[in-house]
């Protein structure tokens, strides 16, 4: 009789041919042997344990071909007995040969790996020693990197033809759009900081994600918008509008990082998000990252709208814990070589293969499209769909905000196909909104967030000599075609003259250092893009322009008081214990910083005076006061 | 798109074109575009030329077609010609010449092309009232003395007017130029003077005769106006911007013809005489008693049969002398400038009423060819002291100004500059009477300013010239015409700085070349952060675009 061990161990071989083994399946095994074998089962494992005896193990195993001797070594060299059968397919892109049996999984004719794996394919520990002797080390997983990324992506979907009315496959080449977040997050953090700061960014107090006027106003921040641009829907076609992906992450990235905190419906600014103001954003992204992994405001299936059940009781207790699913693509992440694209499914087949894989679901059964029982996502060909898509809503959404990644872009609709023969997904333009995801690059800030470097260096700007930069201040992109990024910084840092030339203009480059560039980046810019040095006129104009920008300073915000006259004003701004919190403007104002609000106020209390509210009253400009008292006296 | 890498020009929707001047073709493309395109800027690297209706008339009346402009433009194009610039370069080519405007007996005659176009300008509100009776389908008479307005009025309604009516000679003019000047120095006329010059008279057939030339200051303007005054050989009236720029005239006609001093008439305040060459000046033509009276002086457009109208720096023409021009068409009209670029934007009239752009030839080419001198512009940023910091943050936006021209320590500066130039020939020029007579008192040079008379200046000019006076100080009367050939520095101390004609005029002061081939220095001092510098950023612009190089230092760099 077969027992069951809660670690799936069998100690002995002896044990696994006893034990885990019927006559019928030791016999067919036991015709391997060349032997002529007993009747009897105990015999007939006797048998097999001699053939398997001493040095002659050795001999069985050299007949493995190499995909069975894999499949040995990958046990052998694992803590596990038990054979992976997913990582495995994922790593060598097919399973072993384990001989045949009929559809039903009886009538098995075992290949010479039977004698290796035993039960639910697991080995036994006394096999897996005595292997251990010769067996070499499988060989390390290998991420495959891809040297020059294709200009375009040929796209195929469906569409319905409203003259010949039915519906239609279509394909078309769309070009693949890159994005480089390095520089772009730690520009739009400060942006986004800045405008929590000036009370623009409104969220749900439920659910803390950014209404759609917030939405709208981040958006407006982000360096050429967002992921994807709102097109208007022609007529008679479906939406195939990605809607907002980095403009939805950054109110939750800085809520989750302790940046900003709910203040009604408003997001304000706590002390560490103002301090994030004045440190360098790459410190702030790698915390903003460390953070994200941890944080329960949100599980980004949830942004995978068309799988349903994820609220219900069932689905949500099958769910896994979300930072567990964080932390092994994180350290995916991290093992993956940086500076280099890779194509997204090649990521996810490396994160199979590597043993570092994660479900998203104990219980996926009762998460489902459409219909909670035809379109279960238990059913065995949905396969890894759920963990495929809750990987590109982490990568894109989170991970490429943060500048983890740089990504190449297709638009989603017609991206994907896996999906289409689930029940339900007929009607969806794609899966979800991140399937346009076809490469990734794994940035040097990146780098240093996922620990795999321990300092920020960020990359050399490419020289890429596509710029003229003449003395008169005007650039002229007459080189090889511009990249739309090289397009996006001289829209930024220049007005724009004709179809290939800006002029570089002093208000428009300030306007780009409050948008958070620093003058340097330009430089770095200019001359990367020129391939030369930048003529002296424009070096003047940037030496002059990062001069001003230094010499007036921002000290955070305050308060205007109002006095009732002068000499009160002069009085508290004089006062040695008050006049340390606030300065004088004018003759009747105070100005107090709102770090040392609370202390003027104590010590105006302390005073006798209270900070009201609502209009001051002046002092009647009639007789003097000495003069009223007098008046009354008499 | 295709890519041809070895060509040079990079024609833009907008109309522009973009010459890589690095490029292999580069030479090529230049020669090719610029008969129709307007040289607009030429920085180092790339230069932008504009393709506009003015431009490509301009090569329509020197006889280029527009499939040849086309052409040029796609052999020469790096990537494929936008559809579109072609058709508009075609469009516009086509309709120049499709109005002709030549004599018939005692009458003008207008002829279109196609009845359609007939009846388009019959029905134009400007061009219709100057078409009299008309004599045919396609036939208009014109009354000779709207030759000029309907020469506008077609332009205006962008059918501009091929004009083949001939022109009226005047009394003969027995002159010749020189192969030794009367000072004893060997005199010959350049290459591309005699070509400018050329390219204006055209043999004397009604297609020349009338038109522009455009030559950088110090590349012999006047030379140019001397040879065309041999070529047509009749009497001239030459229209300069000054006092001063009569008395140059004469002394180069005097120079370098075989004019006799009284066959040269001064027709200014001092004197008003005519003579078979007459000098008069646009200030004495304009001249009139009170505002809403005539202007007595343009008669003397009417005085002689001129034979040839030479107007002086052309792009300064005052709108006065543009109405008496537009009743002279029927003598032949010379304009001379260093730039097409009028502030006020008229330069449609000069094509229409003086003539069309004959001949022009890039700044910088003649400076590669030492005929005029290689010039460095510096622009030196100086501080002002704390107490006039606060002077100027305090006064209002107009007195700003004035507050950082006058800056004191520019003073400081300017005495190390002139110590640093011990050996040059300096100019200081600036816009404040109070600043530059502070600075000649201060450096104990001689003043020269609007009030100075004009007999006192000619003799401060010739000391000067006789290298009797090293440094002069001016007020913006030395922005034209001041013929100090020897000068190779000049500081400008204070300015109309938003102004384009007046850098490229100052800078002309000292572009003569030298004999001694030194290069010549034009320095800017400005007051650091101050509006000066604004204005400073559009004269950077220019000269920049102009293909001068531009350095700015902060003074305490330069101490």
């Amino acid at each position: 009789m077969m027992r069951y061990h809660a670690d799936d161990r069998i100690p002995t071989l002896k044990a696994a041919l006893t034990e885990h083994m019927n006559g019928e399946d030791l016999k067919r095994l036991g015709a391997h042997t060349k032997q002529k074998l007993p009747g009897r089962k105990a015999e007939i494992a006797a048998v097999i344990l001699d053939y398997l005896a001493g040095e002659r193990l050795q001999k069985v195993w050299q007949r493995l071909d190499t995909l069975q001797q894999a499949a040995v070594a990958e046990v052998v060299h694992s803590a596990s007995p038990r054979f992976p059968a997913d990582r495995f397919r994922a790593k060598y892109g097919g399973d072993p040969d384990w001989g045949t049996s009929d559809k039903y999984g009886y009538r098995r004719n075992p290949s010479l790996l039977g004698f290796f794996f035993y039960g639910k394919r697991v080995m036994p520990d006394d096999l897996k020693a005595r292997l251990e002797a010769f067996v070499p080390p499988p060989a390390a997983v290998t991420i495959q990197t891809v040297a020059q990324l294709p200009a375009t992506c040929e796209l195929h979907c469906f569409r319905r033809s409203a003259k010949a009315k039915h519906t239609q496959e279509v394909s078309e080449a769309v070009p693949l759009e890159i994005h480089h977040t390095e520089t772009a997050a730690q520009r739009e953090l400060l942006a986004v900081l800045r405008l929590i700061d000036a009370g623009k960014v409104v969220v749900s107090d439920k659910t803390r994600r950014p209404s759609a006027a917030a939405i709208a106003t981040i958006t407006g921040v982000l360096e050429g918008g967002d992921f994807y641009p709102v097109l208007a829907v022609a007529k008679g076609r479906e939406d195939e509008n990605a809607g907002p992906i980095r403009a939805f992450a950054w109110p939750l990235l800085v809520q989750a990082g302790g940046l900003a905190q709910l203040s009604g419906t408003r997001l304000q600014l706590t002390r560490a998000g103002r301090k994030a103001l004045a440190q360098p954003a790459a410190e702030t992204l790698r915390n903003l990252w460390d953070k994200w992994r941890h944080t329960t405001l949100i599980d980004e299936l949830a942004r995978i709208e068309c799988v349903k059940g994820q609220t219900g009781k069932k689905g949500k207790h099958g769910l896994t814990a979300v930072s567990s699913r964080r932390d092994a693509i994180s350290v995916a992440l991290a093992e993956s070589p940086g500076g280099v694209w890779i194509a997204t499914d090649e990521f996810f087949r490396f994160l199979r293969a590597s043993g570092i894989d994660f479900s998203v679901s104990e219980d996926p059964w009762h998460l489902y499209i459409g219909d909670p029982h035809y379109g279960s996502l238990g059913y065995a060909h949905c396969g890894s769909i759920l963990e495929e898509r809750y990987l590109y809503a982490f990568l894109l959404e989170y991970a490429a905000t943060l500048g983890i990644i740089d990504v190449a872009l297709v638009p989603p609709a017609g991206a994907r196909h896996n999906y289409h023969d689930l029940w339900g997904a007929d009607d969806l333009v794609y899966f979800n909104r991140y399937d346009g995801l076809m490469f990734l690059r794994v940035t040097p800030l990146g780098a240093y967030c996922l620990g795999a470097e321990d300092a920020y260096r960020p990359a050399p700007l490419e020289t890429r000599p596509v710029l003229h930069v003449l003395p008169n201040l005007e650039v002229a992109a007459i080189g090889a075609a511009l990249e739309p990024g090289d397009r996006i910084a001289l829209d930024t840092y220049a007005t724009r003259l004709s179809d290939l030339v800006w002029r570089l203009e002093p208000d428009r480059l300030l306007a780009a250092m409050d948008a958070g560039r620093p003058i340097h980046e330009i430089r770095e810019f200019l001359e990367a893009r020129s391939g030369a040095a930048i003529p002296a006129t424009v070096t003047r104009l940037l030496d002059d322009i990062a001069e001003r920008s230094t010499k007036i300073r921002e000290r955070g915000l305050a308060r205007l008081v109002e006095c009732a006259d002068a000499a009160l004003a002069a009085l508290i701004a004089n006062d040695s214990r008050i006049g340390k919190h606030c300065l004088q403007a004018g003759e009747r104002h105070l100005v107090v910083p709102a770090a040392s609000e609370a202390a003027f106020k104590r010590n105006l209390r302390e005073a006798g005076y209270l900070l009201a509210a609502g209009e001051t009253r002046p002092v009647p400009s009639g007789p003097k006061a000495g003069s009223r008292k007098k008046a009354a006296e008499d | 798109m295709t890519l041809s890498a070895q060509n040079a020009l990079i024609v833009q929707s907008d109309c522009s074109v973009l010459l890589e001047t690095h490029a292999p073709r580069a030479a090529a493309a230049r020669a090719a575009i610029a008969p129709f395109a307007e040289l607009v800027k030429s920085p180092e690297h790339v230069h932008t030329y504009r393709l506009t209706p003015l431009s490509i008339w301009n090569a329509r009346a020197a006889g280029l077609a527009g499939e040849q402009m086309v052409a040029a433009l796609r052999e020469h194009a790096r990537y494929p010609l936008p559809e579109h610039v072609g058709q508009e370069v075609l469009d516009l080519a086509e309709r120049f010449g499709r109005v002709v405007i030549d004599r018939e007996a005692d009458f003008l005659r207008c002829t279109c092309a196609d009845e359609a176009l007939a009846e388009l300008l019959r029905r134009d509100r400007s061009a219709g009232s100057y078409l009299a009776e008309r004599v045919g389908a396609t036939r208009f008479r014109v009354d000779p003395k709207h030759r000029g307005v309907l020469k506008q009025a077609l332009v205006a309604a962008g059918y501009p007017a091929e004009d083949l009516a001939g022109y009226e000679s005047g009394e003969a003019l027995a002159m010749v130029l020189r192969d030794r000047s009367a000072s004893g120095a060997p005199f010959e006329v350049r290459a591309y003077q005699r070509q400018a010059a050329e390219s204006f008279f055209a043999s004397g057939s009604p297609r020349g005769g009338s038109g522009v030339i455009v030559l950088p200051c110090g590349a012999g303007k006047t030379i140019v106006g001397m040879v065309a005054m041999e070529m047509v050989g009749q009497t001239t009236l030459v229209l300069t911007t000054s006092l001063t720029s009569v008395k140059q005239w004469q002394r180069e006609l005097c120079d370098k013809t075989s004019l006799r001093p009284d066959e040269i008439a001064q027709y200014t305040g001092e004197s008003k005489n005519t003579g078979p060459v007459t000098l008069t000046t646009y200030q004495i033509l304009t001249w009139r008693g009170h505002r809403e009276g005539g202007f007595p002086h343009l008669e003397l457009f009417r005085a002689r049969s001129w034979g040839l109208i030479i107007y002086d720096e052309v792009h300064l023409l005052p709108a006065p002398v543009f109405r008496a021009t537009a009743d002279l068409q029927a003598r032949r009209r010379l304009g001379l400038t260093a730039t097409l670029v009028r502030e006020d934007n008229r330069e449609a009239d000069v094509f229409a009423l003086i003539g069309p752009k004959r001949f022009d030839v890039p700044w910088k080419d003649l400076e590669r060819q030492s005929w005029i001198a290689v010039a460095t512009c510096v622009e030196e940023r100086i501080p002002m002291s704390a107490k006039r910091r606060m002077a100027y943050a305090l006064a209002d936006r107009r007195a700003r100004f004035r507050i950082a021209a006058e800056n004191p320590a520019k003073l400081t500066r300017l005495r190390q500059l002139l110590r640093q130039h011990a050996d040059g020939r300096v100019l200081v020029i600036g816009e404040y009477i109070a600043q530059v007579e502070g600075i000649a008192r201060d450096i104990g040079a001689p003043l020269v300013t609007g009030k100075t008379p004009q007999a006192e200046r000619e003799i401060i000019y010739e000391r000067f010239r006789r290298c009797e006076l090293r440094c002069l100080v001016l007020s913006k009367v030395g922005n034209f015409a001041v013929d100090l050939p020897d000068a190779d520095v000049l500081i400008q101390v204070s300015g109309m700085y938003g102004s384009r004609q007046e850098e490229a005029q100052r800078l002309g002061r000292i572009l003569r070349p030298k004999a001694d081939g030194r290069a010549a220095h034009f320095f800017t001092l400005v007051s650091l952060d101050t509006r000066e510098e604004e204005f400073a950023h559009h004269r950077k612009l220019f000269l920049t675009e102009q293909g001068y190089s531009y350095r700015i230092v902060m003074a305490s760099a330069t101490e």
